[in-house]
């Protein structure tokens, strides 16, 4: 998604200001914007490209709302995303890993 | 609403007292201050002082809220489940012109009811309440005395993004590349990119639109509600996401090109390429603007009355380049603010129309250049970089 250029390791400390959608010079609506977009495009992959389902209780609302809280806050770290999205997805054989 | 804040406190006690404060901050504080006391001799005034200087304390109260939450959680987390949405945070505060402190909160409350359904497009409808705001006990002690509660409803549509993978083989496949990538240090190595490219065969990005309506409905006031005003507006967005960098819409943003150009030059891409997931995000605004506190504008038209207002912003932010650990992003934005129906003397003052235009070169260790031209207008000034120049922070 041309957001990150770093390796496994160094991706889970980088800030949500360090991701190529985050833009500081815009007005919040326009980042809460494009977190938005973002979001969407985050479910599009885990659903429709990986085969990902929603765990129980949780569903697109919930998850996009989630997402977008994190991708909002400049202070967030992607390891934050991850856990995010760790609770709200069940990726494919992910009970087997 | 000293009574409010009374109130608020004593359902905390209450809820806290009710034989299940254990073994926590506030048990410790009340025995460390009873073994500081015992056995010496201490005046009234002396006593007076040190109880004074514990409820003075903002994070006693800090530690008064944690324990009530996790309390409430644990009792009965449906009841109370509203407070996750509330963040409420004890501090200090402080009037500009006095040395005095005084105790206070700030809070941030934000709840969403969110419908999506999906056929052609998959549309989202969020419908929300969000406040935030500082109260001081003490009210003129407020440095910041503005509280905003806001309601807005949003009915966004999204298109497009990704091809729907129903083989299990593929999901395998793709869960196997990503474990390989996972253990790799140099992501441009040829290793990376070739595993980078076989998951992108897989995973087949497409372009993505973006586009939403979002009325608004703002209350802003002064902590006691002596003060108010209500701020309506309607925010439409667009947006478009070209994520296959072959793709004719990633193609489309010119804007991309000297910084494509850049990413050639320097090795970060092997050939020259435009990135779609790029292209500049949109904003039209009509807002209803109440003036308060612009005294230039009141000294031109002798009053504080509202106007509509038509705002244009665009955005853009770009990658430029991986120099060691170093990541170097290009960041610009844009805003246009239009009085509609302004005033002659308005106009004439060369207030009617601003324009602001910033950009920056950032990376993610803190080093930042940036250049701003135009000027934000009053109420939106909270947001401006920099002045007319050039700036250079190190």
């Amino acid at each position: 998604m041309n957001q990150l250029v770093t390796n496994f390791e160094e991706s889970g400390d980088l800030r949500m200001s360090d991701l190529t959608f985050f833009n500081n010079l815009s007005s919040a609506d326009l980042r809460q914007q494009e977190a938005s977009v973002i979001a969407d495009q985050l479910d599009n992959i885990f659903r429709l490209g990986r085969g990902a389902k929603f765990e129980e209780g949780v569903d697109r609302a919930g998850a996009m709302d989630s997402m977008i809280q994190v991708l909002t806050d400049e202070d967030k770290l992607v390891k934050d995303l991850a856990e995010i999205v760790d609770g709200a997805y069940r990726f494919f054989r992910e009970t087997e890993n | 609403m000293k009574k409010i804040i009374v109130f608020i406190f004593a359902c905390i006690i209450n809820f806290c007292a009710q034989g299940q404060l254990k073994n926590n901050d506030m048990t410790g504080l009340v025995k460390s201050l009873a073994n500081g006391i015992h056995g010496k001799k201490f005046s009234g005034e002396e006593i007076k002082k040190i109880v004074n200087g514990i409820i003075t304390d903002p994070e006693l109260y800090n530690d008064f809220w944690k324990n009530f939450l996790d309390l409430a959680f644990v009792k009965d987390s449906k009841k109370f489940n509203f407070l996750r949405d509330l963040n409420i945070k004890f501090k200090p505060f402080q009037a500009e012109d006095t040395s005095v402190t005084g105790l206070g909160f700030s809070y941030d409350f934000k709840f969403d009811f969110a419908k999506y359904t999906e056929n052609k497009s998959r549309i989202s409808q969020d419908l929300g309440f969000t406040a935030n705001g500082n109260v001081a006990f003490k009210k003129k002690l407020n440095p910041n005395d503005f509280l905003e509660s806001k309601f807005h409803y949003t009915l966004s549509f999204f298109k497009g993004g990704v091809i729907e993978n129903t083989d299990t083989a593929v999901f395998i496949l793709l869960n196997d590349l990503e474990d390989k990538l996972a253990s790799l240090k140099d992501m441009q190595s040829p290793e990376a990119m070739a595993l980078r490219e076989e998951f992108g065969r897989h995973l087949v990005l497409t372009d993505q639109y973006y586009y939403s309506v979002a009325p608004k409905f703002a209350l802003e006031s002064n902590q006691d509600f002596t003060k108010k005003q209500f701020t309506p507006g309607v925010i439409i967005g667009f947006g478009a996401k070209g994520w296959n960098t072959k793709s004719t819409l990633s193609k489309l943003n010119v804007l991309d090109y000297p910084f494509a150009l850049l990413r050639l030059l320097t090795g970060t891409d092997r050939k020259f390429t435009p990135y779609g997931s790029t292209l500049p995000a949109i904003q039209l605004a009509f807002d209803y603007v109440i003036p308060t506190g612009d005294a230039v504008r009141k000294q031109l038209v002798n009053n504080s009355d509202p106007f509509p207002r038509f705002k244009f912003e665009a955005g853009f932010r770009t990658f430029i380049s991986r120099i060691r650990k170093e990541n170097i992003f290009f960041n610009a934005d844009f805003r246009y603010y239009n009085e509609l129906n302004a005033k002659d003397v308005i106009k004439n003052a060369d207030l009617a129309t601003q324009t602001y235009f910033v950009m920056a070169l950032q990376s993610t260790t803190g080093m930042y250049v940036s250049y701003a031209n135009g000027k934000l207008p009053f109420d939106a000034r909270k947001d401006e970089v920099y002045s007319i120049g050039f700036n250079y922070k190190f």
